[in-house]
């Protein structure tokens, strides 16, 4: 396209003031929104980019290649950094993240070194740590005496296992599986493996008791049917009379916080329940469909089996767990009990 | 040098000098946009979106499909209208709080949930009384599956400044505007340190704090487990039976009752400082006149007014007509607005 740049001398016969004038020049000011030196210039500028390379002469061509090994080395440099600082934060922003590795499943034990003999608290530690040696599991001892004041009623031993148990979680917080279990009982299969024995998903299926009557024989709310097991984080055995809370395990996470903060407010303490915390989780697990959605109740026999006791509930030889519950009257012994059962204990194999 | 046919009138007098310069004006404004051509593009786009963002017009039109992060929860027909006749007053003052919430969430985008609050049998004493906000929450939650965070506003609020979004007001620094410990604001004197309570735990309840307490007239709650627990053990026959005598409050008092026993609750639980979500007029909190952390303040544009309490002894219509005005004329922008 070429232009042709009418000079205005040329047109005579327009004079300033005369109307004529007035138009043209009108004209010309608003020709597009561009005037024709606009054009003129763009055309030139697109000139000059197309046919730089081929028309650059010596000394150009000398300082365009300096600026473009300048640009590259810049890039790369960019490049450089970059690449350094993504691998530097995949390699040490995990570090910061990453939670201390603990034992899959701790054992939580509670003393009471007010009521028990000094040797049998320590033979009952020695069962639970030649258990814990043997599956390589933590252990965590506290007297109970330690929770003396979150308590309400010093006089009621059963709720010192919920500070405990909120405790332990506390510092353990790269374990999964809190087994808590009472004082008085003894382990005495230290082959079972909690895994493979009670938590995995098919077998914790198979043991959950669904559509039973929370508190037996006949109450209204009955657990669950459909809920599928690796939903449950709370897993507890029911006696005849109702939740039996000496043996059960909570999964690490946000439900069991809730649980055992709820389960220990001020208000379920001071309230007359028959059972104290029994009738507490009882009262909780009836009213609030949260709790009891990931409660899983199996039989008594897996991880709670009485000695005494009579039918499904009787200990035999082989169950994982004998209780010792109810021993400290004076009909019975709790240290006779006990080194009876400990001598007829299972041995841990290699 | 100007050629002289540029002019149109020749420049012998001073008369024409001026004229020429005024008429030359529109070539000159010309010349200086073609030569920083960009530079004037950008100007152009941000003076648009200054004179237009701010008004109230939405720039960009809200797809039908896509629902927002916030519900704002207004509860309405308190009682129903079952204990005390409703008037024209009552009726005028709900009108008045429904158009003030529904134009703040069409204009942000946000929805709005009306929630029925008539009195209910199955809340009748012995059985629930009052704790129907919880029931409420519950419901509007199943009701507006993909929202997060559920705004929950009482009857006899007024948003003062609609062009403060949420995300601005709170969100956006949420950890500078919440506070978690009680050492500096606790009216209520609870207990400061509590075992097993987890300060890096994410914040899932927002809840100003008032003269006497907690106040659930305008708060803050996310959609979690956390919350889910809340919400279910909220309200418990146990805790009602031996305490519902002295919570005049219902589940504001249960709340300060958990909140200072239970150390999963306090890890989830964040304070705001009452201005900025929760003004109080003069009337409400009559002891602490001067308190410059409760009430509204109209120098400093608090964001929203709670006029509590105002159905006992105070004029309702009267408070919200008052601030339905005042707010009005705060929002009157002068021409020169978008250069302040």
């Amino acid at each position: 396209m070429h232009f042709s740049i009418p000079s205005r001398s040329a047109d005579q016969t327009t004079l300033p003031g005369s109307p004529s004038f007035k138009a043209k020049s009108r004209a010309s000011s608003y020709h597009g929104f561009y005037s024709l030196s606009f054009f003129i210039r763009l055309r030139s500028l697109i000139f000059d980019l197309v046919t730089s390379a081929q028309s650059a002469t010596a000394p150009e061509k000398k300082r365009q290649s300096a600026r473009r090994r300048l640009v590259l080395l810049t890039l790369t440099l960019f490049a450089a950094v970059m690449v350094f600082v993504t691998i530097m934060y995949l390699l040490f922003a995990n570090i910061t993240t990453s939670d201390p590795a603990g034992h899959h499943v701790v054992l939580v034990l509670g003393l009471d070194s007010k009521n028990y003999k000094e040797d049998y608290l320590g033979r009952i530690v020695e069962n639970r740590r030649e258990y814990a040696d043997a599956q390589k599991y933590g252990l965590y001892v506290r007297n109970i005496s330690d929770f003396k004041d979150m308590v309400h009623d010093a006089a009621k031993p059963g709720w010192y296992k919920l500070p405990l148990m909120r405790s332990a979680m506390r510092d353990n917080p790269g374990s999964t599986y809190f087994w808590y279990l009472d004082q008085n009982a003894i382990i005495m299969n230290p082959n079972l493996n909690i895994e493979s024995h009670i938590t995995e998903t098919k077998r914790l299926n198979s043991l959950a008791l669904r559509d039973i009557p929370v508190v037996p024989p006949d109450s209204n709310i009955r657990t669950y049917r459909h809920v599928p097991a690796d939903r449950m984080k709370f897993i507890i055995s029911q006696d005849h009379e109702g939740f039996q809370t000496g043996s059960f395990i909570l999964k690490n996470g946000e439900y069991s916080r809730y649980v055992l903060d709820a389960w220990f407010d001020k208000l379920y303490q001071e309230y007359k329940f028959q059972k104290d915390e029994k009738s507490a989780l009882e009262h909780l697990a009836q009213w609030h469909p949260t709790v009891l959605s990931k409660m899983a109740v199996i039989p008594q026999r897996i991880f709670n089996a009485y000695p005494n006791g009579v039918g499904d509930s009787t200990y035999q030889d082989g169950d994982f767990v004998a209780s010792l519950a109810g021993c400290n009257t004076p009909e019975r012994s709790c240290v006779r009990e006990f080194e009876r059962l400990w001598d007829n204990r299972g041995r841990v194999v290699n | 040098m100007k050629d002289k046919d540029d002019y149109l009138f020749s420049p012998v007098s001073r008369t024409s000098r001026v004229i020429n310069r005024f008429r030359r004006l529109p070539n000159r404004v010309r010349q200086l946009i073609l030569r920083r051509r960009i530079l004037s593009a950008i100007l152009f786009v941000v003076l648009c979106f200054t004179l237009v963002a701010n008004s109230g017009v939405r720039l960009l039109p809200r797809l039908p499909w896509t629902s927002s992060k916030f519900v704002i929860i207004l509860a309405v027909n308190q009682g129903g209208g079952v204990m005390e006749w409703k008037g024209p007053t009552e009726w005028a003052v709900e009108r008045t709080s429904i158009a003030n919430k529904k134009a703040y969430a069409d204009r942000h985008g946000y929805q709005l949930a009306i929630q029925d609050m008539s009195i209910k049998k199955r809340y009748a004493h012995e059985w629930r009384e009052s704790w129907e906000k919880v029931d409420v929450i519950r419901q509007t939650m199943k009701q507006y599956p993909k929202a997060e965070w559920f705004w929950w506003l009482d009857l006899h609020t007024y948003i003062m400044e609609p062009s403060i979004s949420l995300e601005k007001q709170v969100f956006n620094r949420l950890e500078n505007n919440t506070y978690r410990s009680l050492e500096d604001y606790n009216p209520l004197r609870l207990p400061v340190e509590i075992p097993f309570v987890d300060n890096t735990h994410q914040i899932n309840l927002i809840v100003p704090q008032d003269c006497g307490g907690f106040n659930l007239g305008s708060f803050l709650i996310r959609r979690s487990e956390w919350t889910d627990f809340l919400l279910d053990i909220w309200w418990d026959p146990v805790f009602y039976e031996q305490r519902h005598m002295q919570w005049e409050h219902k589940e504001q008092d249960a709340l300060e009752h958990m909140y200072s026993d239970q150390g999963w609750l306090r890890s989830g639980t964040a304070f705001i400082p009452q201005r900025l979500i929760n003004a109080f007029p003069e009337g409400a909190c009559s002891e602490q006149q001067g308190d410059k952390r409760i009430f509204y303040n109209q120098e400093e544009r608090d964001f929203v007014v709670n006029m509590a309490g105002c159905e006992w002894g105070r004029d309702c219509y009267g408070e919200m007509e008052h601030f339905r005005k005042l707010s009005a004329s705060l929002q009157k922008k002068s021409w020169w607005w978008p250069f302040k």
